[in-house]
């Protein structure tokens, strides 16, 4: 079969088949806004605390409204002692308890050391733990400084220095601008190996997984184009549409969806040579969704990662297309910025692409070809 | 020999067979929790590399950068002289953000002018990015507060009246605020979830002849104990493995469950029983194996997101909030987190009665189905 037969013969296998339209596209129209959907809210909010004033006083009661009015936190209930507060922390009916301790007031007008306000939180969920713990803090903050101001106390000696903590590249500092233009390279990834490792699958099962030289270029060509389709619905059109933070740099990434989409479709077609049927690609390989998100490094960088790990993960193609695309797409890098990760990206493609020419158009599966293939090779 | 031992007898030879189902319970779950768990080795965030631009130059700006890399959570990894570079170099994954010190620093402390540091972090990396502006904020308020200390050595410290006011946190659980302990305990669940979910659906799947489950249910007697023996081995191996990592976290990682054991066990036992309830159902319903397996990897692949573990679902969107009640992974982590935490064990009695209806409705819905298709 030619390169142009085998190109036009694998996208017309993939528009009417089933199982490969539903994975392969219809599954990232569906992901595009299934998986943004839980961060819409961006950030942690309205964390449940149970609330203990020991001091009882108009400071207090100030502090418990200023609390009520942030966002992080909702008072869902008054405890009469610091027990019973972390009792209902124990029933899960709070993320959190807050102490303002007795005399809180008076250690306001007079400096009077032995107050002050404490936070039992379960850090068991690290974000709303430290939500809780930076939201007590800043309104007493706040408060402190206006109770003083009133007060004539607020001298010039407030904190040393002022220091600003500005979010880059996703201004609000939101989970949806920071999880989904990630989320959005495994969905890519785990969309078109599910796919050519399916097809290849299925064509093994039916003992016609071989093909020629041109044939096999002109199949991978095609699991390619779909790829580089999926990379631009979801970085041109998707990112748009859920008002994902971007500063793109649209050369850059157009000149590296290709190697990102070669690789995975190289990868896919490779492994996909070894299923004896076609469903076994699903389940072989979806419960790596997950982990190939985590080795990325977008949640816990790379670098943290010992060293085997770190190796290991740059053999996933997301991993390098997580950290050229991001910063393409979202922080306005160069070619030259993201530079180890585009030839990180070529070697994959040419090693992928590579392993499947030689597994499924290679030499020594052609003269294998003479012989007829074993029953448990087709079983 | 009943159903049930001769749907289980049957499976396990089956098993012994096919070394693709075999691996799909044995190899590939091991592998993958093996990478988590070593990806998570180190526990904490440590040195995160971050860029200082310093237009101060002074003796001060130098104790503080002194300081920001004597910090635990980062470290210098360069210097540069405008924040176009520092951003450069972020934007080159070398840095997750920068510490910018502004001219006249150290007289401005003296003169006590309140000056102001930025910290610049890269958000689209939002957890390396916060922490080390975190670590750089902490250091830098400590060391510029000793600074002015020394610099008045002949005057008494006017105290901060602000800091009158002094907040403790007590993190009850997870003391170190260990990502380890925290994500690791998150993704396995969400893992052996989807093992189970794809590895049930396959299982299922084989016995189809002409789309219909009929001949199956029919030459094994009665349906129910014969899904039950068939699926036991998939559910059985997801938990050891969820029992595998429990020990791995507590023994080999030193990790305490402050909550029952036992009921982690049994609610995780309960949860890929629902997992291959729904598998059931799903081949079942769909008559056909790679629709039943695409479905499993959308719900159950993306259940995580939904659990509101991460970022919590309050305030989130009416369909989010709704949909994370619906999948059985938000009740099994609100079990296990809970437990891991120490919470009272009469908190499990609504996320386990939520898991037991897991396995009643689907699994009540998937018989009613197959008895359909066995007449």
């Amino acid at each position: 079969m030619s390169f142009a037969a085998a190109f036009r013969a694998t996208w017309a296998t993939v528009l009417t088949s089933r199982t490969l339209l539903s994975t392969m596209l219809l599954a990232v129209v569906l992901y595009a806004f299934y998986y943004p959907a839980p961060y819409s809210q961006e950030v942690a909010q309205q964390l449940p605390v149970v609330l203990v004033d020991e001091d009882a006083s108009a400071l207090s009661r100030q502090l418990v409204r200023d609390l009520e009015a942030t966002r992080a936190v909702v008072v869902v209930d008054h405890a009469p002692s610091v027990a019973e507060g972390q009792a209902r922390l124990r029933a899960g009916k709070a993320d959190g308890v807050v102490l303002i301790a007795r005399g809180l007031q008076r250690q306001l007008r007079t400096g009077a050391p032995g107050a002050g306000i404490a936070i039992w939180v379960n850090a068991s969920y690290l974000l709303r733990a430290s939500t809780i713990g930076e939201a007590v803090t800043d309104v007493l903050r706040h408060l402190a400084v206006e109770k003083l101001d009133v007060l004539g106390q607020a001298v010039r000696a407030g904190p040393p220095v002022t220091i600003v903590r500005e979010p880059m590249f996703n201004p609000t500092a939101g989970y949806k601008g920071y999880v989904f233009p990630a989320v959005a390279i495994v969905i890519i990834q785990q969309t078109l190996l599910f796919g050519a490792a399916t097809f290849v699958g299925g064509r093994r099962s039916e003992g016609r997984w071989r093909m020629g030289h041109a044939e096999y270029a002109g199949t991978l060509a095609a699991f390619t184009s779909v790829g580089l389709l999926t990379c631009l619905f979801l970085f041109g059109f998707i990112f748009w549409v859920q008002g994902i933070p971007r500063d793109e740099n649209v050369a850059g990434m157009l000149l590296a969806a290709p190697l990102l989409a070669g690789s995975v479709a190289g990868l896919g077609l490779w492994l996909g040579s070894f299923f004896d049927r076609s469903e076994r690609a699903m389940v072989i390989l979806a419960p790596t969704s997950a982990p190939f998100f985590f080795l990325s490094g977008t949640a816990w960088p790379l670098d943290q990662m010992p060293g085997f790990v770190r190796a290991l993960s740059h053999a996933i193609p997301s991993t390098s297309g997580v950290h050229v695309f991001v910063p393409l797409n979202q922080m306005h890098a160069s070619l030259v910025d993201v530079a180890p990760g585009v030839l990180t990206l070529l070697g994959l493609a040419l090693l992928y692409g590579g392993l499947g020419w030689w597994r499924i158009a290679g030499p020594r599966q052609k003269r294998k070809l003479i012989h007829p293939a074993t029953k448990s090779e087709l079983a | 020999m009943s159903a049930f031992g001769h749907a289980l007898r049957a499976e396990l030879r089956h098993l012994a067979r096919d070394r693709w189902d075999l691996a799909g319970l044995t190899l590939i779950p091991a592998l993958l929790l093996f990478l988590i768990g070593a990806m998570f080795w180190q526990g904490s965030l440590r040195r995160l590399p971050i860029i200082v631009v310093d237009d101060d130059r002074s003796a001060a700006s130098r104790s503080i950068l002194r300081a920001i890399d004597a910090a635990p959570l980062v470290r210098i990894a360069g210097l540069r002289a405008t924040e176009a570079e520092a951003v450069d170099e972020i934007r080159r994954g070398n840095a997750a953000g920068f510490v910018h010190l502004p001219k006249d620093l150290g007289t401005g402390l003296a003169r006590h002018r309140t000056p102001v540091i930025r910290i610049l972090y890269n958000a689209s990396f939002l957890s390396s990015g916060s922490q080390a502006a975190s670590g750089a904020a902490g250091a830098v308020q400590a060391a510029a507060a000793t600074l002015v200390v020394d610099q008045l050595s002949g005057h008494a410290l006017p105290p901060d009246p602000t800091r009158r006011f002094a907040v403790e946190a007590v993190p009850l659980n997870n003391a170190a605020s260990s990502f380890e302990w925290f994500l690791s305990t998150l993704i396995y669940p969400a893992v052996l979830h989807l093992v189970a979910a794809v590895t049930c659906a396959m299982a299922l799947g084989r016995e189809l002849k002409d789309r219909s489950l009929g001949g199956w249910a029919a030459r094994s007697g009665a349906i129910v104990p014969a899904l039950f023996g068939k699926l036991l081995p998939y559910v059985a191996a997801a938990s050891l493995w969820g029992v595998a990592w429990l020990l791995f976290v507590t023994l080999a990682r030193g990790w305490r469950v402050e909550g029952s054991i036992a009921a982690i066990v049994a609610g995780q036992t309960l949860f890929y029983l629902g997992t291959a309830a729904i598998s059931a159902l799903l081949v079942a319903a769909a008559r056909e194996t790679a629709t039943a397996l695409s479905v499993c990897a959308v719900y159950a692949g993306s259940a995580l997101a939904y659990a509101g573990a991460t970022l919590p679902l309050n305030g989130g969107s009416g369909f989010a909030r709704f949909w994370s009640e619906v999948l059985p992974l938000t009740h099994y982590l609100a079990l296990q987190t809970g437990q891991l935490g120490g919470q009272d064990i009469r908190t499990i009695v609504p996320p386990m009665l939520a898991l037991l209806a897991y396995v009643l409705v689907p699994g009540g819905i998937a018989w009613a189905l197959i008895r359909r298709q066995a007449r």
